[in-house]
């Protein structure tokens, strides 16, 4: 009855693995993204998107807060993801810290950022390819 | 196609995620809360209209048990549907929630039937 992950993916413009322990910011960014015809992964911490991905889980783009409770922060997430997954665009989100070092991330997002923006963002670096493709 | 708001409130994200995925694939508004802080949370700030709640009490029965409690007393047109739950506790939760049957591993569409029979029943009440 339920699509299975690749036909998912084939119906929307790519999938949003989000990472943001702010349960509400999460679920009300996550519904936004959807709206735009994106598939999102919710991730409550860097710990729980590491083992969606370690299971094989799917993501186009990772937008990812840096502090969050557990094992590691948004700043070790991105370097395993760079590692691992290269493929993978990566967006920070922080209020806490300036613009990282450009090439360690696709973009940088200063919190509090607006919705618009972020899915602006992340449809500028993959919804266009998906699109088209 | 607007079947209503599930809020999933579920520790572990390869069990959360795919049903979450399911539920949406059914025409659900699907909420996710990785623990029950989450869940009250989302619950309290009512920036979404939630209609059931799906909780795993199996990881902290009492917390669970509390936030099915505080859910019937503050906003009594969202149903609870408790999965997991050890059978020594059934009788505290059965007096909190419709249901205290559905086990895990989740069978996907056995929640569906739960949550459809959730809906019945409010819209029955209404």
């Amino acid at each position: 009855m339920s699509p299975d992950r690749d036909e998912d993916a084939a119906l929307s413009d790519g999938c949003v693995l989000v990472v943001e322990d702010e349960v509400v910011v999460r679920a009300l960014l996550s519904d936004e993204l959807r709206a735009a015809n994106l598939r999102v992964v919710e991730a409550a911490n860097a710990d729980e998107a590491w083992a969606y991905l370690q299971s094989g889980g799917k993501a186009d783009l990772m937008l990812s807060d840096v502090r969050m409770p557990g094992s590691m922060d948004g700043i070790e997430l991105r370097r395993r993801v760079r590692a691992e997954f290269p493929a993978i665009k990566i967006v920070i989100t922080s209020g806490n810290i300036g613009p990282v070092v450009p090439g360690e991330v696709d973009a940088f997002l200063p919190k509090p950022y607006s919705f618009t923006k972020a899915i602006d963002v992340v449809l500028n670096l993959i919804g266009g390819a998906n699109r088209d493709g | 196609m607007d079947e209503g708001c599930v809020l999933i409130v579920e520790a572990d994200i390869l069990v959360r995620q795919p049903l979450a995925e399911y539920l949406r694939a059914c025409g659900y508004k699907v909420a996710e809360a990785a623990n029950v802080a989450e869940a009250r949370q989302l619950l309290l700030e009512r920036k979404i209209q939630i209609d059931v709640v799906l909780a795993d009490a199996g990881l902290d029965p009492a917390d669970c048990f509390a936030m099915a409690s505080w859910v019937r007393a503050d906003q009594p047109g969202v149903h609870v549907i408790l999965a997991g739950t050890i059978p020594k506790m059934a009788g505290e939760a059965g007096d909190l929630c419709e249901d205290t049957a559905l086990k895990k591993p989740y069978d996907h569409s056995l929640v569906l039937k739960r949550i459809k029979q959730a809906r019945a029943a409010r819209d029955r009440q209404e």
